[in-house]
């Protein structure tokens, strides 16, 4: 029954993982290949294959079980504190690396700064400005309440100079269940009274775990949030907050109560920001009365709302129980050695408790749900990271195995042509004089219109940044006067209405939709200039080795899936408060029309406000796009320049050669040191072979597009 | 039909509220001491069900119009339906009718109109809580968009109980009591709140 095999689930993401190890080891050996020149382009490949981690978000309302689902995921039972009450409390993240040496701390807990501590305690942060904004002067007495509730809490628990701790950073050697409890979890201030142990969640903001080893092949950051719909506003607001940018997002909804409004709101507006990358875990199945008929029927009938509400999107929909596949990870003789999480009753195991054995023969879903995130996780953007290193990577050892190419080519012309008579010499070294002069004047050009395009790349982006604003800028304004005037209509012909409530959610969509536009448009217009680019470059290519049938030096695609993020999109705002706060709102004005401004004004100062973020996000999304843009041509560039410059020096030897005095032994040395050049020369072209069959390895593991493959053939 | 159901509004009248799947009918089941109704791990009760005693069983829907007609089964309820009625032949309903209600907030926040009108008459409401994930944002904002005189013969139903051990019951109950107290006459877990109910009745 408590087969433990059976829930170990294969690594996640063993084939990005390979593809990773493969790029970093091949980075480290293209630096002494590849020349200084490269160094920018390969440091900065070499940094994002070290820190870019994979961050998945577990999320969901409060009490789906997402803390119990992480300790069942990461195959560490009782790990993350859970408990009947709404228990995880600060937004934690486990970061699991599979590195030969431990990480420095294992935990590392930042408490609030001084000034953040007073934003929310004194008013409740961002809620109370958002309340105060819909209706001034009207302060929510539960957010208030709360507040204070949690003022007076962290003095209790952490004594009346806790101000003292605020700004700290808590390090930790070890992580212990209890620690992570004191940390993280909203604590129950009898148990705790009784075991003399500091509750600092109240005033924690984010807490980090550092795990060498775990079920996790690529280095992936799991992240537990305190979850949605928590009475605890202030909570909520933190929880929302922190729902920055992750690759992959596990939505844990309950069999119990599946796929409430509340959880349709929020996968809304996930949907916006991330298609693709959800899936839905349903948990607690084992709780179900009749677990075999009803989880396949709650299943189905999830998989349908799901496709009523989002038909363009598949999302995988996994049923199962954390706390079931927690347990049967448990060995059943070594269960005293996981300290039962706080609060938790124990969990049963033969001789103990036996009343929850019933459903055991219920799946726990965990080896479904570790497929389909290494499933997403290869569509993800850390897969088209991965794949984009690799074809630039691919590019650069190409034009360097060219550069070689070329090189051997003249050392051979020109020590065969010694062989020649006088004439025939003089003409060989001509010629090559005047291939190089010509190359030199080739790539001084591209050179100088480097400048050029920089400025170019620059004003596109003020222009394009220019052109995003103003139309982002006309959406909300005419979508604030429309929903002015509807309200104006339908409260002439219908004087009996108590409330108003404005649905923004299509002011996000048609926001988004602009804002992804606008963000194509330039990201083509960049790719028309390096279209210009790229010819030049292959004439200086097709110059040096006329014969040369590889491919080379195509125009970079961008894949789709790299998008600047919309969070901004996602933030809440004033007009998405509940009907509480509306009615409020309506019953504090009088007037008509006041009532049409002041809508009018709530919804453009808030979505102007988002407009300028989404902007800025693209400029700085631009901005690095063009610095990879110019790395990669400048890297090529000088590759090539390099090369020339090899030559060139060959040249001169030859024409010193041909100055000086004729001794043979010196003529004997000449020759000698140029066979060595030319050895050299295929030595650093058997190491780009080498590369390249790498490279191409690495793109058949990754899955490559043809295009991609293409590149190495 | 009206002939055959005579009315008698000195019965107390219990209505049964909640979100989606928190248990409603079951408890409804409960206090009628009998399983009338069906309760289902997916589907939700669609209108507003009034379960009450009868000589003979009988069930009818009573469209807007306040037209009743008879149905051979509740899955046969036409589609302009204000609510249905179920009459059953049960002890325990001799004093008391049950209105079972369809899930709150299953649209963002409009609330369906039936619900409060099913309220009105009520002398008790009893709103559903599921003890694994009980008393969430959403249930407090519903819970106050209801009438004010609803929620003050209000009383808060822990269903589920059963799923957690005793222990933790006793923790969610005391956050209950702390969070939900000022809301609510009283609070109880759903497996008392059948005797709760005919308990409380003489003070009614």
């Amino acid at each position: 029954l408590l087969d433990q095999d059976s829930e170990r689930h294969e690594l996640i993401g063993l084939r990005l993982e390979e593809a990773r190890v493969r790029l970093l080891a091949l980075v480290e050996r293209l630096g002494g290949l590849l020349g200084d020149h490269a160094m920018p382009l390969l440091d900065a490949a070499d940094k994002q294959l070290m820190e870019r981690s994979c961050r998945i978000a577990v999320i969901g309302q409060i009490k789906a079980g997402k803390s119990t689902f992480i300790n069942a995921l990461a195959q560490r039972p009782g790990f993350l504190p859970t408990d009947i009450n709404p228990w995880t409390a600060v937004v934690t993240a486990l970061h699991f690396r599979n590195s030969p040496t431990r990480p420095e701390h294992a935990a590392m807990f930042h408490l609030f700064s001084a000034d953040e501590w007073k934003e929310l305690a004194e008013g409740g942060g961002r809620l109370r400005e958002l309340t105060e904004r819909l209706v001034p002067g009207f302060q929510p007495d539960l957010l208030r309440a709360q507040v204070d509730v949690m003022r007076k809490r962290a003095e209790a628990r952490l004594g009346a100079k806790f101000g003292e701790l605020l700004g700290q950073c808590h390090q930790f050697e070890t992580v212990t269940p209890e620690l992570l409890a004191d940390y993280v979890s909203a604590g129950d201030d009898r148990a705790y009274a009784a075991n003399g142990r500091r509750l600092y969640s109240d005033i924690t903001r984010s807490a980090d775990i550092y795990i060498n080893d775990g079920p996790f092949a690529y280095p992936v950051t799991l992240i537990d949030t305190p979850g949605t719909n928590d009475p605890f506003l202030v909570r909520d607001e933190i929880t929302r907050r922190s729902l920055e940018n992750p690759d992959i997002y596990v939505f844990v909804i309950s069999a119990l109560q599946p796929l409430s409004a509340a959880d349709i709101y929020m996968l809304r507006l996930l949907n916006g920001l991330h298609k693709d990358r959800i899936v839905v875990f349903i948990n607690r199945t084992d709780q179900l009365p009749n677990p075999a008929i009803d989880a396949p029927a709650i299943k189905s009938a999830v998989e349908k709302r799901l496709r009523l509400e989002f038909p363009a999107l598949d999302i995988p929909v996994v049923c199962g129980s954390a706390w079931l596949g927690s347990m049967k990870l448990q060995p059943s003789g070594a269960a005293q050695g996981v300290p039962p999480p706080l609060g938790k009753a124990p969990l049963p195991f033969p001789g103990t408790d036996v009343t929850r054995i019933g459903p055991m023969h219920v799946s726990s879903g965990m080896r479904e749900i570790a497929a389909v995130i290494t499933k997403l996780m290869a569509s993800s953007s850390i897969a088209m990271l991965l794949r984009q290193i690799t074809v630039c990577l691919a590019e650069l050892v190409r034009s360097a195995e060219v550069t070689d190419r070329a090189e051997l080519q003249s050392i051979r012309e020109l020590l065969e042509a010694r062989r020649h008579e006088w004439a025939t010499r003089q003409a060989a070294m001509t010629e090559e004089q005047r291939s190089l002069v010509a190359f030199e004047q080739r790539a001084n050009q591209l050179e100088e219109s480097f400048a050029g395009i920089k400025t170019h790349f620059n004003d596109l982006i003020t222009s394009a940044t220019h052109i995003l604003h103003s139309r982002l800028c006309t959406i909300v304004r005419d979508f604030a006067e429309g929903e002015a005037v509807t309200m104006l209509d339908i409260l002439r012909r219908d004087p009996k209405q108590r409330s108003w409530r404005a649905d923004v959610l299509p002011l996000r969509e048609q926001m988004q939709a602009a804002y992804l536009a606008s963000f194509e448009q330039a990201a083509s217009d960049f790719a028309r200039v390096e279209q210009f680019l790229y010819p030049q470059l292959k004439v200086i290519v097709s110059s040096l080795l006329p014969d040369y049938r590889g491919n080379l030096l195509e125009v970079p695609a961008w894949s789709p899936g790299a998008r600047p993020s919309i969070a901004p999109l996602t933030d809440k705002v004033a007009v998405d408060l509940g009907s509480t706060w509306w009615r409020q709102w309506f019953a504090a004005r009088r007037d008509l029309d006041e009532r049409a401004e002041h809508l009018r004004h709530l919804i453009e100062s808030d979505f102007l406000r988002i407009a300028g973020e989404l902007v800025q996000e693209a400029e700085s999304q631009l901005k690095q796009r063009v610095d990879y843009i110019l790395h990669r041509i400048n890297a090529i560039s000088m590759g090539l320049k390099t090369g020339i410059a090899r030559r060139r020096a060959n040249l001169d030897r030859e024409y010193g050669l041909l100055d000086g005095p004729h001794d043979d032994q010196r003529l004997a040395r000449f020759e000698h040191e140029q066979a060595e050049r030319a050895q050299e020369c295929m030595r650093r072209q058997e190491a780009c072979s080498a590369a390249l069959r790498e490279l191409s390895y690495v793109l058949d593991v990754l899955d490559a597009s043809p295009a991609e493959s293409r590149l190495l053939q | 039909v009206r002939e055959a159901v005579p009315r008698r509004p000195s019965k107390t009248r219990i209505v049964v509220l909640g979100e989606s799947n928190s248990g409603k009918t079951a408890l409804v089941n409960a206090i009628a001491g009998a399983q009338v109704l069906t309760p289902s791990p997916v589907a939700h009760t669609a209108h507003p069900t009034v379960v009450a005693h009868a000589a003979r069983p009988f069930l009818a829907a009573e469209t807007s119009d306040r037209k009743r007609v008879r149905l051979a089964s509740l899955d046969d309820a036409p589609d302009d339906v204000r609510r249905l009625h179920v009459w059953v032949r049960e002890p325990a309903l001799q004093t008391l009718t049950v209105i079972d209600t369809p899930a709150l907030g299953v649209t963002d926040e409009d609330t369906d109109a039936r619900i409060p009108a099913a309220c009105r008459t009520a002398d008790l409401a009893i709103w559903c809580t599921p003890a694994m994930q009980a008393w969430k944002a959403s249930e407090v904002r519903m819970w106050n968009l209801l009438p004010r005189r609803v929620r003050a013969r209000g009383i808060l139903a822990v269903t589920f109980a059963d799923l957690i051990s005793e222990a933790d019951l006793d923790r969610l109950m005391a956050r209950l009591h702390r969070d939900a107290g000022p809301l609510f006459r009283q609070i109880v877990p759903a497996s008392a709140c059948a005797d709760f109910v005919r308990r409380s009745m003489a003070s009614l």
